[in-house]
This record gives C-alpha cells, sequence and structure tokens, in this order.
C-alpha cells in the first residue's frame, strides 16, 4: 500500500512530515484534511486521531500521529536511503534528540503563537494581537541567540552534518519569515541567517513548498 | 530492577524545586535503574540557572543537565533516550524493540509531552503550587478547563489501556516513565481523575509501584506535598485543610 499522509499543506507539522519524505525519497500519497471545514473533528477522524490533529501516517498497519514521532519513525524506517537524518554515532544521535526536544519546547511555542497572531488570524478576517505579538517575538529573540552561538560553532544544530534537527524548523520558520515578514530577527543574526539560507535552499523544501496552494 | 554498573560516575544537574521534579523525577526513576551517578542540586529560586557557569551548560537555563565526562547533554527526554539506548540490554528497554513499538513509544511521549503535559498538567498543577506557596485562593477559571482537559486525556487513555497494559503496547515504555510523576501529583491533588477510571487506576498503580519509582522517592526531598495515593475523600480533607 505504502505510505500515506493524512495532513494539510496548511500544517506546519504535516509539512515537515512531507519534506522529510523528499529528503529520505520515499513515495507517498497525500490525503488532505480540510482543516477549515473541520474534517479534523469528525468522529471518523478523531478514531483515528483521538486529539484531532493532523498529520497522521498511515503505513500498512501502522497508523501513527505526532509529526516528530512520525519523522523519526521514517527516518529510521529508511535509514541508508536519501539523506541521513539521524547521527551516526550514540552521542551525535543524543545531540540531534535534544535540538529536535529544543524545537518543540522552547522555538515552536512562541513561533507558533507569533505566527497565530501574523498569518492565521489575518487568513480568517480576524485582527492581529500586536501586544501578544511583542511578548512573543520578545521570548523567541532570546532563543535566536542561543542558536546564533550555537551556529557560530556548528554549521547545524547537533554539529557539522543536516539532521532531523535542522529540517523540523523549515516549516514553521518559513510561515515567520516569508509568509509572517518577522524575517529582520534572523537577519540580524549572521550564522543563524546563514543556516536559514543553507536549509531553505534545499530540494527538498523547494519542491514541497511548489505544491502548497 | 536496579544495577550498578562500574563505568564513570554520572553527573547530573537538577533541582528539588516543585517546578522541575518532573524532569527530575523521571531522570532519577530510570537512572536509579541502571547506573550510579552523582546529582548535584542547582537553585532555581537563587536563580542558580541564569549565572554565566550554569547557561555555558545550558544556554536555555533549564534543569537537568546530564554529564558524562565531556560529553554533555540536555533536555530530559534527549537524556532518557540516550540513557535507555545505551544500556538497553541492561535494564528494561524502554523504547520499544521492533520499528512499530519505538514509533508508537514515540507517538506516545510526544502525545504526555503536548496533549497531557503542556496543555493541560503543567498549567494545572503550577496553579495549585502558586494558590499553596503565595497562600492564595485558587484560581477556579483558571483550572476548570485545565481539569478538563486532564479528564479528556485520561479518557483517551482509559479506552487505549483496555487494550493494552501499558499505554504504548504490553511493555513499560519511555512514556509510562514520563508521566508517572505527574500522575502521583494528580493523586494528590484530585485523585478521582484517576480513581474514578478503572484501567487508568490500575496502570497508574502499577507504574508507581516500581521499585526504581519508590527508591526515588525516598530520596527526593523536593516533596512538599504527601505522597498519596489517596482516596476522593481524603483528597478533599487535604485540600481544605
Amino acid at each position: 500500500m505504502g505510505i500515506v499522509v493524512l495532513g494539510s499543506y496548511l500544517s506546519p507539522y504535516s509539512l515537515r512530515v512531507l519534506i522529510e519524505l523528499e529528503e529520505l525519497v520515499v513515495d507517498y500519497e497525500l490525503k488532505p484534511v480540510n482543516i477549515k471545514q473541520g474534517e479534523h473533528r469528525t468522529p471518523e477522524f478523531l478514531k483515528m486521531q483521538p486529539f484531532g490533529q493532523v498529520p497522521v501516517l498511515q503505513d500498512d498497519d501502522l497508523t501513527l500521529f505526532e509529526s516528530r514521532a512520525i519523522t523519526r519513525y521514517l527516518a529510521e524506517k529508511f535509514d541508508g536511503q536519501g539523506t541521513p537524518l539521524l547521527g551516526k554515532s550514540m552521542k551525535e544521535k543524543a545531540l540531534v534528540n535534544q535540538w529536535v526536544e529544543v524545537e518543540s519546547q522552547n522555538y515552536d511555542r512562541p513561533l507558533i503563537a507569533i505566527v497565530e497572531q501574523v498569518v492565521w488570524k489575518p487568513s480568517w478576517g480576524k485582527t492581529t494581537n500586536e501586544e501578544i505579538v511583542a511578548a512573543e517575538m520578545a521570548k523567541l529573540e532570546k532563543v535566536l541567540d542561543v542558536y546564533e552561538a550555537q551556529l557560530t560553532k556548528h554549521k547545524y544544530l547537533a554539529g557539522d552534518f543536516f539532521s532531523l534537527a535542522d529540517l523540523g524548523h523549515l516549516p514553521g520558520t518559513h510561515l515567520l519569515v516569508n509568509i509572517g515578514k518577522k524575517g529582520a530577527v534572523f537577519a540580524d543574526r549572521p550564522h543563524l541567517n546563514a543556516w536559514w539560507e543553507d536549509i531553505s535552499s534545499r530540494p527538498s523544501f523547494k519542491k514541497t513548498m511548489a505544491k502548497t496552494p | 530492577m536496579t544495577q550498578i554498573f562500574q563505568s564513570r560516575r554520572l553527573q547530573e544537574y537538577c533541582s528539588c524545586s516543585l517546578q522541575s521534579n518532573r524532569p527530575l523525577c523521571r531522570l532519577n526513576y530510570f537512572l536509579w535503574q541502571v547506573e550510579d551517578f552523582d546529582l548535584t542540586l542547582v537553585d532555581l529560586k537563587a536563580r542558580e540557572h541564569f549565572s554565566p557557569e550554569y547557561l555555558a551548560m545550558q544556554p536555555f537555563h533549564q534543569v537537568p543537565v546530564f554529564e558524562s565526562g565531556d560529553f554533555r547533554l540536555y533536555e530530559s527526554r534527549a537524556i532518557v533516550r540516550y540513557i535507555a539506548e545505551k544500556y538497553k540490554d541492561a535494564g528494561p528497554n524502554i523504547l520499544g524493540s521492533t520499528l512499530e513499538e519505538k514509533a508508537l513509544v514515540n507517538q506516545w511521549v510526544d502525545v504526555e509531552a503536548h496533549q497531557f503535559n503542556d496543555f493541560a498538567f503543567a498549567p494545572w498543577s503550577m496553579e495549585y503550587y502558586l494558590s499553596w506557596m503565595m497562600k492564595r485562593p485558587l484560581n477556579e477559571a483558571l483550572v476548570a478547563p485545565l481539569y478538563e482537559k486532564l479528564g479528556y486525556f485520561l479518557d483517551v487513555a482509559e479506552k487505549h489501556l483496555s487494550k493494552t497494559k501499558y499505554l504504548a503496547g504490553n511493555f513499560f515504555s519511555m512514556v509510562d516513565l514520563n508521566i508517572a510523576p505527574s500522575l502521583l501529583r494528580v493523586s494528590v491533588l484530585q485523585p478521582e481523575l484517576i480513581n474514578d477510571r478503572k484501567n487508568v487506576k490500575q496502570w497508574y498503580e502499577s507504574i508507581t509501584s516500581r521499585p526504581a519509582f519508590k527508591k526515588m522517592l525516598e530520596v527526593d526531598e523536593g516533596w512538599r506535598f504527601p505522597y498519596g495515593p489517596f482516596t476522593n475523600e481524603e483528597a478533599q480533607k487535604l485540600r481544605t485543610s
């Protein structure tokens, strides 16, 4: 049957999985879930994913959700084809895991809060709350300072190799910088900016984003 | 199952403050099963985690940090994964054995992190802590919706645990380890969340009666609340006393 992803091009979490599938050179079928019409909250969907979120992965008998669990699974399953994403030694793997957690705990939260205000709310015809944007930008900038320091020492987050940790940042950062027009905070930090330019010029990213409406 | 290795002493910077009890407990819980380690306490109240020395180790000023020789690692889930991988033949394999088992463990670890901890448990228990510490009434408007979310998560768990013994399958895994200290807190504050769900209650009793968990409670001085588990009536008495 092959890999099926139930998701949405509007969801950075779905995009994370799709970009990775390109990176691993794996064929997949995308079954779109219409978020705007609440398809992710129907009883049928909740049977698969009880918290009503995308993406969901189907691989034969396995149904899997949570985008970072999905990306770990795919990286392990297809290890040896496409781009290696997990690191080679146990210590490299640990550092990849560390930066995946940093992305999940420290980076994603302020980022999504900002994206909600400057990208999604306007698209729903609602007003941006500039106070929230300012507060969350302040939090994000502190995190970006740490990234800048890290990327001064290494080309990528977990070391001198592109990994799942870097990949995970692609869709959200795209929304923030390219759609939300908040790229100044990247431009102000030369190593961070160079890293972003590098990872966002990867063919896997460009190919996936070319498919988005 | 405790096993002591002769390998290098590990250093783990942690704090016994209530805020970081979860990563502390999660790590100690597992580490005691497989490795000797030194525990260095970081005083969060004194803002020790903002000192230049600490920031050089953990630039996000968070606990815990794990150090073994010149290898340093932070983010408690990354640390647990590293230790679990390193000692997977020596202790219980909490990551899963097959590709599919590992995937389901990872799924539930993330579900626990997002749906249970971030959206519900952390802000809920923080409000209880703050009201207790600052001796002010509980903000009911804040906790009520969080309580609902906790209930929803535990309903999902209840259904799931009718099919498997533990959350990710029929084996004790990283998600059961991660959630146990939080559920202990739930059992003290609002035990009916656990007691009123048959499968959740059974699973809760199983994961908190493990020797490593009990050992962690013995030495962890950071717990200010009594341990529990309590009946609904006992907890009600404690809350109003």
